[in-house]
């Protein structure tokens, strides 16, 4: 069936090829956002054909060019690639809309929809690489489209931000292009596949190397994708962007480091070789600080959005635990999570957004009695939060239970309290929040629900944490396919 | 002996799909508004106590919807005391709810407290009805967060610190509950 059979690359040159063209749109505003939204549309229909068509044949292993390895870049394109590729597609085109749409918060859309698309193009080879180099480009482009899209708000704190995120990200990209340097030291090859097989043979001959190597990929991913403690970057970086940038930066950004440093490990290294390294148990480690820090620190937030930013510290927490605890129920839990933290964080961004826009308030000390002014915004605002707390119903309440469920599979039932742990503090600092909002005494400031067109994106976010609350079993496939890759 | 019947999922949906509906009709109508919580109440009541003929025949009836929230699936039961509990609480209920549409006439905010009234209601009747601990559960969460929107009604210093207390209560009741529900769960389900 020669159906998508490009799909993998035309994803990554759709969404290119709208990166280049949007500025020399200059003022036309309908087109920008046309080709703008187009490419997202294109883009999320290939990968919805893409995603059919490797859970109908089985993993699609695309060389580019025509080129076969080892001399040719090769793109894999798994289940947990597909489903990457499916929740990058998705989420990042509401975001688009909301983008396009929503409150103007940046000078030259032209200049600022061609970082978003180079950064969206970027993620999603790198979800679908098969060859380390060609993934180290990928995050080359993404680290930089990512701190551009802070910066690009021009203000002191947002350029301060950025520039702390690319001095850390710089020194996360610096250890993985010498820990890819070690592995084709050892290996002699930058193909996935290639090196599974040589290290086989090699890995006992350069153990150290291989330890060093591991270790530095671990950190410059870690720093990358703000595992606790090296997130020092993030709450800054994500509560000072342009609010559609905090969406993406949260939602998506953070997560597709995670993504990829698991598809290393089981393409790259083997489940053999992964073992033998107590990466696991640093997972655990660090993901029960990340847990515990992450929401200790937002309950002390005043500022919304740096409140939502440390938030996502803790959820990257939860997506590491499930690959920590490694097994079918606790890795289902955290590639669910993925899907699950990038609608609801996103939806919790853009409304507090557009609360920011419409109230010009940011802090939570003045949100009393706004939920009654702008009804709608914070209704989404609610269910955003209900998710995060993992209300039943909801889908951060699917991704929690996985989890728990995985934690008690593996006998560690100081895991499944941890989750509990963090949901009752999660509980601690989003209920006042809504309590306030919508039961607290009125304040003078002027607010009003925005245009409908500005709230639609938001209100489909709504609706999909809804969904995936009840109806897990759309993902179910991918997700436990996803799974089996690791836990054979 | 047992049978299914998916009617047995109705005392639950119709009060929660019927809060929508009174949330949307309450900006309108105050008439209409009370009319349906009214009706939420004596519908829940009603389709409950058409199984009694089924349940004095000594049968229980049970719905299973294994594949709704995988892996642990949503079920419904009622036997001679789940009948007797979900007649007795919709019965209750309704007689609040006609009182409520006299008394509540001078209290603020009744387009609120009517939809959450009625929303409580089905998580009530989830709870009573279910046949899981997974379930109940889920009901025991619905009613708990609903019911705190009753709880701060009068919106005062005391009731929001009452409130905030019952609040951060539920989390950590219903997790309770859930980890009482997965030690069987680790022990032999799997």
């Amino acid at each position: 069936m020669p159906e998508f059979m490009h799909a993998p690359v035309l994803i990554v040159a759709v969404l290119l090829l709208a990166a280049f063209i949007t500025p020399l749109l200059g003022k036309r505003q309908a087109a920008t956002n046309a080709v703008f939204l187009g490419a997202g549309v294109v883009a999320l229909v290939l990968s919805v054909g893409m995603t059919l068509r490797v859970l109908a044949q089985g993993t699609l292993s695309y060389p580019v060019g025509g080129w076969p390895a080892p001399y040719g870049i090769v793109v894999l394109v798994d289940v947990f690639a597909a489903y990457s590729s499916l929740v990058l597609a998705t989420v990042a085109l509401i975001i688009f809309w909301f983008a396009a749409f929503g409150p103007r918060e940046v000078r030259h859309n032209g200049a600022y929809f061609t970082l978003i698309l180079l950064l969206t193009a970027a993620m999603q080879g790198m979800v679908m690489a098969g060859d380390l180099f060609n993934l180290f480009v990928f995050i080359e482009i993404s680290s930089l489209a990512a701190i551009a899209i802070i910066a690009i708000k021009g203000t002191k704190e947002s350029v301060e931000a950025s520039f702390r995120y690319l001095v850390l990200s710089a020194l996360g990209s610096g250890g993985l292009l010498f820990s890819i340097a070690l592995i084709f030291m050892i290996t002699g090859h930058l193909n996935m596949d290639y090196i599974r097989t040589t290290l086989m043979v090699t890995a006992e001959q350069y153990p150290l190397n291989l330890l060093t190597s591991i270790g530095l990929m671990v950190v410059g991913f870690g720093v990358k994708a703000a595992l606790f403690p090296m997130h020092v970057w993030l709450p800054d970086a994500h509560s000072n962007a342009p609010t559609a940038s905090s969406a993406l930066l949260s939602g998506l950004v953070v997560k597709v480091y995670i993504i990829a440093l698991m598809r290393i490990a089981y393409l790259a290294l083997g489940l053999e070789i992964f073992a033998l390294f107590p990466i696991r148990h640093l997972f655990l480690a660090l993901s029960t600080g990340a847990l515990v820090a992450g929401s200790v620190f937002a309950m002390v937030q005043d500022n919304v959005k740096r409140l939502l930013a440390f938030s996502t510290v803790a959820q990257v927490g939860c997506i590491f635990l499930g690959f920590g605890l490694f097994n079918q129920r606790a890795i289902e839990g955290g590639v669910l999570h993925i899907l699950n933290h990038a609608v609801m964080k996103s939806l919790l961004f853009l409304t507090a957004g557009v609360i920011i826009h419409q109230s010009g308030i940011k802090k939570l000390s003045q949100f009393s009695g706004l939920g009654r002014k702008m009804p709608l915004t914070f209704a989404a605002f609610t269910i955003g939060a209900m998710s995060m707390v993992g209300v039943p119903g909801t889908a951060g309440f699917i991704s929690k239970l996985y989890l728990a469920l995985g934690a008690l599979d593996a006998d560690m039932l100081v895991f499944a309290v941890l989750i509990l742990i963090s949901s009752l503090l999660n509980a601690a600092y989003y209920f006042p929040i809504i309590i306030s909002a919508f039961f607290g005494r009125d304040s003078d400031a002027e607010a009003t629900d925005p245009a409908f067109a500005v709230l639609a994106p938001v209100a489909v976010l709504a609706g999909m944490v809804f969904f995936f609350g009840m109806f897990p079993s759309l993902m179910v496939p991918l997700v436990r396919q996803t799974a089996l890759l690791f836990v054979r | 002996m047992q049978a299914t019947s998916y009617a047995l999922t109705l005392p639950v949906m119709v009060p929660l799909m019927l809060a929508v509906v009174i949330y949307a009709v309450g900006q309108r109508s105050w008439q209409l508004r009370n009319g349906l919580s009214v009706a939420a109440a004596l519908s829940s009541f009603l389709l409950v106590v058409q199984h009694y003929r089924t349940i004095m025949a000594d049968v229980t009836l049970v719905a299973e919807f294994p594949e709704l929230l995988p892996p642990l699936g949503v079920s419904f039961r009622m036997d001679h005391l789940g009948f007797l509990v979900a007649a007795v609480v919709s019965f209750v209920w309704l007689l609040v709810t006609i009182y409520s549409t006299v008394y509540m006439v001078k209290e603020h905010a009744k387009n609120r407290y009517y939809p959450f009234s009625v929303l409580t209601l089905a998580g009530a009747m989830g709870v009573i009805l279910s046949g899981d601990l997974f379930t109940f559960f889920l009901f025991f969460e619905m009613m708990s967060l609903s019911a705190y929107v009753l709880v701060i009604h009068e919106e005062t210093a005391e009731a929001m610190r009452a409130g905030y207390r019952y609040l951060m209560l539920i989390p950590a009741h219903t997790k309770r509950f859930l980890w009482r529900r997965s030690c069987p769960y680790c022990a032999g389900a799997n």
